[in-house]
Formats: structure tokens, sequence, C-alpha cells
């Protein structure tokens, strides 16, 4: 409990400097060292279980997190991205994102995403960082494929029932289901014959 | 209104595709497995309805598992619709993509 609340003061001074247009260069190398990040590590729900901390100042805790590292991406990039640790970083974040227990945190998670792409495809359009960009290529694809198991109802159906606004009950679904499928059916059988080739 | 699951998949899709421009389309094969299951399933269910003129679900069970088919073909096709803009030439990817989106909107 004690750890968690002075973490989470650390985070939010942390969060100010990063904000503020005046920090030096200086700052973001000390901010990416391993010491300043190792709450990622600690954000599991067997690490908030066995310290028994407060449900709230956990919550907190989580934002301030996310707050800091979507500061870093969308403003600050440029400052870290040539420092040798922020592959590591990355793969904190990456775990960050999937390990969140509430789909605010993970949507947040998604838009800081969006910026760190954003970001590399201004890089490759400008061709400035070749290098720097296909250094992150390969790290995109897992990337791609953990967004796409989060999506499909085959593999997260019972988390994606909390967001879903249709209700099983409604049984009047059925008939329109069955139209929807057959009038579609054969326009998706000659998709999947395209699709095969055009995949190989 | 936007509902939350589509912003999780509008956010998620921006990032996939974003990252297939990134990584010479080596993305579009992550897609090949699921689109494959979805469409054999699809496949079977426009039998069983072609063949008693209706779908014979009894049970919320087998409900709930044809909301997950059409709701992820629906999210595949997106993907895939705008996937297509990296793969094909101009005036292909204008008609075709359209024909895609307009079925993905109908699922959603």
């Amino acid at each position: 409990m004690r750890y968690c609340t002075k973490t989470l003061y650390q985070l939010s001074l942390r969060t100010f400097f990063v904000s503020s247009s005046g920090t030096p260069a200086q700052y973001f190398k000390a901010l990416l060292s391993q010491r300043t990040f190792s709450p990622l590590h600690l954000i599991s729900k067997p690490f908030k279980d066995h310290l028994r901390v407060n449900e709230q100042i956990f919550v907190r805790f989580l934002e301030k997190i996310v707050e800091l590292v979507h500061l870093l991406v969308s403003g600050q990039l440029q400052r870290i991205e040539k420092r040798e640790n922020i592959t590591h970083f990355l793969s904190l974040f990456y775990k960050l994102t999937f390990d969140q227990v509430d789909w605010d945190g993970y949507l947040s998670c998604l838009e800081t995403w969006q910026c760190f792409v954003a970001h590399l495809k201004r890089l490759m359009e400008s061709s400035q960082s070749e290098t720097l960009v296909s250094s992150y290529s390969s790290s995109l694809i897992p990337l791609s494929e953990t967004l796409l198991q989060k999506i499909f109802f085959m593999n997260n159906g019972t988390k994606l029932e909390e967001l879903d606004d249709l209700k099983e009950e409604d049984v009047s679904l059925v008939s329109y289901f069955g139209h929807k499928i057959t009038e579609s059916f054969y326009f998706l059988n000659r998709w999947k014959v395209n699709f095969i080739k055009w995949s190989n | 209104m936007e509902s939350e699951f589509h912003k999780v998949v509008q956010l998620s899709a921006d990032i996939f595709l974003s990252s297939a421009e990134l990584t010479k389309n080596q993305t579009l094969s992550l897609l090949t497995e699921p689109f494959q299951r979805c469409i054999s399933s699809y496949e079977s269910l426009a039998g069983i309805f072609k063949s008693n003129n209706g779908l014979p679900i009894n049970s919320k069970v087998q409900l709930k598992e044809l909301r997950y088919l059409t709701k992820d073909l629906a999210t595949i096709l997106q993907l895939m619709g705008r996937l297509s803009e990296l793969h094909m030439k101009e005036p292909y990817v204008l008609v075709d993509r359209f024909i895609l989106i307009d079925y993905a909107i109908i699922f959603f």
C-alpha cells in the first residue's frame, strides 16, 4: 500500500516534468532507465493481490503510468527513440497494454500505440530514419497479432461481451442473421477464392 | 453514436493498417487463419440454411456462436477492405473496397 502510494506520487511528478516544455534532454535519458519503469513490471493482478492494495489507488496508479507513457510517446518520442533502452521500454508498454484490467485503460493504451505508429509512418515518409523504422518493424507484427486476438469474438468473446450492445436474449436476431448469411454467402465465396490467391 | 466496441475495433484497425504499411504488408497473413476459420463455419451455416429454409437455432449458446461468427466476419471484412488499398491498384480498390465496407456495416 505504502509502496503504491509513494510510486503514485513519483509518477505524478514525472508526468509533470515530461509535460513541461523546459525539461532538459538529459532528463529523458534518466527517465528511460529501468528503475523508472519498474512499476510496469508490477501491475499484474498477483502483485496487486499480494500487496492487498486499495482498489482506488491501484486504478489511479495504472492511469498515471498510462498517462506518463502517452506523454512520452506523443510528445517526446524524438528525444527518447535513440536511447538504447527504448526497445525495453516498448516491450514493457506492450505488456502493460494487454494486461489492462478494464476497457478504458486498454483504449488509452491503443491511443498511445496509434501515436507511435503515426510517428513511425512520418519518419518513413520523410525517409530520414529507415534503419530506425525497420528496427521497430519486427515488433509491430506481434503487436498486430495480439490486437487481432483481442478484437475477435472467437478468441476473446467473454471480455468483448462487456462492450457489445446486442443482447443474446433477442431471438428475432436469428432470422435477421440467417438472411444476412445467405445474402452474403455467394459474395463471400467469391472473396474467399480471391483472398487465398491474394495472400499466397 | 459510436459504441465502446466500435472504438476498440476502429483503433485496433488503424494500428493494424499502419503496421501493415510499415512492415511491407506482412500483416496480411495474420488474417488468413481467422478468415478461413470464419468462412468454413459460414459455408456450413449457409448450407444448413438452404436445406432447412432457415436456421434451426434451439439454444442461446447457438445464437451466441452465430453472433460471434457474424461479428468476427464483419471485422475481418473491414480489415481486408482497408488492407486492399495496399495490395491492389486504384480502380479495383475503389469498387471492391466499398462493397466490403458496405457488408461490414450491415453486420455491425
